[in-house]
């Protein structure tokens, strides 16, 4: 048990550091190759954004943190859910310059927070993960 | 995480929110009068003092672990949404009315000074309400204006 949770751990650090050193490759391609300095505070405020909401939804839902309910695993609707957040997302490759696919992003990333500690729905996991493929395959690839 | 912690991250956010906006629309302003952006910050300070003196009660209800209700989440969210436009409203009306760094610097002031008055005197889900408000308005100000 001690030796998985520390696997976890391990793999989440690995995950986490290679997530940071795309965000590097990115900060230096659009800003410091490119001279472009003004846009910092916007990106920044961007991928702030969600985090006051998170806090006050924390805030709000402080007595049900610490229950770990079981996770129910049905297959058909997480794949629904998966599907449902990539076809929402494709819309999104139309703004590819622009800070909304940013913001969409860090709205995700602070919902599966809250998901992970109050909600535990592997369904709502499920849309949330294909939001963010599909938005981040989108801008990338399509636009 | 207890409530009083995250409603300390939330003023320390607000705060770092204000300031970074107060900053970034101080670039774009042209003109500039040392002596008056130096004292545009004492009006807060002096308003803050004069307010923890006045109020020397402190009202601290974040400390419990009873659930709060559809209804007063819902009021909560209310303050919320009215405290953001607000703070929006505010601040642009102030970088585009004035183009002096003064004035945006007197009210940042005026709001850091609010959000510490709440933060040490007035601790409950409305005022972390109002704290969430500042500083999503702050974001929004930075993002689309």
């Amino acid at each position: 048990m001690r030796e998985t949770a520390d696997r976890s751990k391990y793999f989440s650090a690995v995950a986490f550091a290679g997530i940071g050193v795309c965000f590097l490759v990115l900060f230096y391609d659009s800003i410091v190759a490119s001279r472009n300095w003004a846009v910092l505070p916007k990106i920044v405020a961007a991928l702030i954004s969600p985090i006051p909401i998170t806090l006050m939804a924390g805030f709000c839902l402080a007595d049900k943190a610490g229950e770990k309910r079981e996770l129910r695993i049905r297959p058909l609707p997480i794949i629904g859910a998966i599907f449902t957040g990539v076809l929402v997302a494709v819309p999104c490759c139309r703004l590819g310059d622009s800070l909304v696919p940013l913001l969409i992003e860090s709205a995700v990333f602070t919902a599966s927070l809250i998901n992970f500690f109050v909600a535990r729905s592997a369904s709502l996991a499920g849309l949330l993960c294909g939001l963010s493929v599909g938005i981040t395959a989108a801008v990338i690839w399509l636009s | 995480m207890k409530r009083t912690n995250l409603f300390k991250i939330q003023g320390l956010l607000s705060v770092i929110l204000v300031t970074l906006a107060t900053c970034y629309h101080g670039f774009y302003t042209e003109s500039l009068d040392l002596f008056k952006v130096v004292l545009a910050p004492f009006c807060a300070i002096s308003l803050l003092i004069f307010g923890f003196f006045i109020y020397n009660k402190r009202r601290d209800l974040v400390d419990n672990d009873e659930a709060y209700g559809i209804r007063s989440i819902l009021i909560s969210l209310v303050w919320a949404l009215v405290s953001g436009g607000v703070v929006t409203a505010a601040l642009t009306m102030l970088g585009r009315v004035s183009d002096s760094l003064e004035h945006l610097i007197f009210g940042g002031a005026i709001l850091i000074a609010t959000i510490f008055f709440i933060f040490e005197k007035l601790r409950s889900l409305n005022t972390m309400a109002l704290l969430t408000g500042i500083a999503q308005g702050t974001v929004i100000l930075l993002l689309f204006f």
